[in-house]
């Protein structure tokens, strides 16, 4: 057996493999403390991400890694806490939001809001503060995949702010709660631009983990001033894997590239389908260009979801699959996505370079 | 030009001095006054007002407000209200060092 000091526990775990996260506790700095003491040895971990799924497992799991490895009898405790992004300078009612992720893509249909709703959703089930924001001027969808019912309108606060609309516990806001009917607002550049911003940072969001933003299809113009104007901690691209969609997608990656927004992956979507009758799963549109697009950029592939008719009957009907049918495979898939997602964030956090501070003095 | 300089670590507006500071992350300093950072506004009306010849000389060179813009660059609202003027990182510094025209030539 091991001599047991502090030492010869933090080399094991830089040498075990087992780490849910891609790279050694040692390496993403997890490692709060060691107490070894008369009856055993506590081993506290500091985690940038939510998974109140998988924390109780992945400490026991551990402590029978450190067995295996010459360490009997470790206690392993894990404090969760969401990593907060160095890139965003917090402006207006954002100063309590951590991060602010856009999600994106270059095609229109992809399942950029049937990806956003349900990935909030799974967040928020992992214990995480989500808050979810439909920048899609054009077609705002998510008062209907919310359920929200039409007469609920956004609280106006000193008649200059608003408070987000709750539902399932997600702090909701779109410019279709805004508007009295239901006709799309016209909207044009730079006007669409100012709106969502102000939208954005005019809203009482109070303290968020994640704030979530449903993009509009496309990398036009208004796409890249927006991904210019609000400053973001990262970015998800979704696609489908068909060669269309995939082009496209491209272009968003290229576009975060441009303005200096990390990608923190992409999602395929719609890519497999489960036989009704034989369950046997098949690809809908062939495969691996999500894949192949991922490791061109050099980005992780956060997850894939099939095609089935269960997520779009869930979120036509308000109960996105998450909550509705939180047991399903199709809920698991959602919530394997989000901690790919807490932990791309986490690991771009700790990369980060902070923001500047800005100082605007008067005076001499 | 040297990517490891940006972002900066500070940007102070000094209204008194009517010029802007810069602590860039590997310690160097930028001042650049505000009648520089109109002169090199770089929106699509001051470029265009440029190309036609005409001055520029009414325009406030005082500065109201700096604020981020996205993740890579500083948006600037003079005291007339012009605010569209964006300036990202390396074109901020390339001003600082009196080389606007040079990076805008490139
Ligand atoms: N994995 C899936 N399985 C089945 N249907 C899906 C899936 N993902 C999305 N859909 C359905 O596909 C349609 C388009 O999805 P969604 O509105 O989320 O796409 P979008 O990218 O946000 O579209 P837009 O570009 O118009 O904003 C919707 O009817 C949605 O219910
Ligand atoms: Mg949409
Ligand atoms: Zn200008």
């Amino acid at each position: 057996m091991l001599e047991v000091t502090e030492a010869s526990v933090r080399r094991v775990l830089g040498e075990i493999g087992y780490s849910p996260f891609g790279s050694s506790y040692i390496e993403m700095e997890a490692i709060e403390s060691i107490n070894i003491g008369e009856s055993g040895v506590d081993l506290y971990l500091k985690v940038g991400l939510q998974m109140q799924s998988k924390s109780n497992l992945l400490a026991m799991t551990l402590s029978s890694e450190l067995e295996k490895a010459g360490i009997p009898g470790v206690t392993v405790h894990i404090n969760c806490e969401v990593f907060a992004s160095p890139l965003i300078s917090r402006q207006g009612h954002l100063k309590d939001v951590k991060n602010i992720v856009m999600v994106a893509s270059g095609k229109g249909g992809v399942g950029k809001s049937t990806t956003s709703v349900n990935l909030a959703l799974a967040l928020q089930a992992e214990g995480a503060k989500v808050g979810i924001l439909d920048a899609d001027i054009y077609g705002p969808s998510l008062r209907t995949m919310l359920g929200i019912d039409n007469h609920i309108k956004p609280e106006l606060v000193d008649q200059k702010y608003v408070s987000p609309v709750r539902k399932y516990g997600l702090k909701s806001m779109s410019v279709a709660f805004m508007s009295e009917d239901k006709t799309p607002m016209i909207w044009r550049g730079p006007m669409a631009v100012r709106a969502l911003q102000q939208l954005l940072e005019n809203t009482l969001w109070g303290d968020l983990d994640y704030l979530i933003i449903d993009m509009p299809p496309g990398t036009g113009d208004i796409h890249i001033s927006l991904a210019q104007k609000v400053n973001v901690s990262g970015a998800i691209v979704v696609t489908t894997p068909q060669e269309m969609a995939v082009i496209d997608a491209r272009k968003g990656l290229e576009m975060f590239n441009k303005v200096s927004i990390p990608v923190l992956g992409i999602v395929e979507n719609m890519a497999t389908h489960r036989c009704s009758n034989c369950g046997f799963e098949e690809t809908v549109f062939g495969s691996g260009g999500a894949q192949h697009l991922a490791d061109s950029y050099q980005v992780q592939l956060l997850g894939t979801l099939p095609l089935d008719k269960r997520i779009r009957a869930d979120v036509d009907a308000g109960s996105p699959t998450v909550v509705e049918s939180p047991g399903s495979t199709l809920a698991q898939s959602y919530i394997a996505l989000a901690h790919q997602v807490g932990i791309e964030i986490w690991k771009t956090n700790r990369r980060g370079t902070a923001a500047p501070e800005i100082q605007i003095v008067d005076s001499l | 030009m040297n990517e490891v300089l940006y972002p900066p670590i500070l940007v102070t507006l000094d209204k008194a001095a009517g010029e802007l500071k810069i602590v860039w992350k590997g310690g160097e300093k930028s001042h650049i006054a505000g009648s520089e950072l109109r002169r090199y506004c770089a929106c699509s009306n001051c470029r265009a007002r440029k190309v036609v010849g005409v001055a520029l000389v009414t325009e406030s060179t005082e500065m109201r407000s700096a604020r981020l813009m996205g993740n890579n660059a500083l948006q600037i609202e003079f005291s007339d209200g012009h605010d569209r003027g964006i300036y990202p990182w390396p074109y901020l510094f390339a001003i600082g060092e009196g080389l606007a025209q040079e990076y805008l030539d490139e």
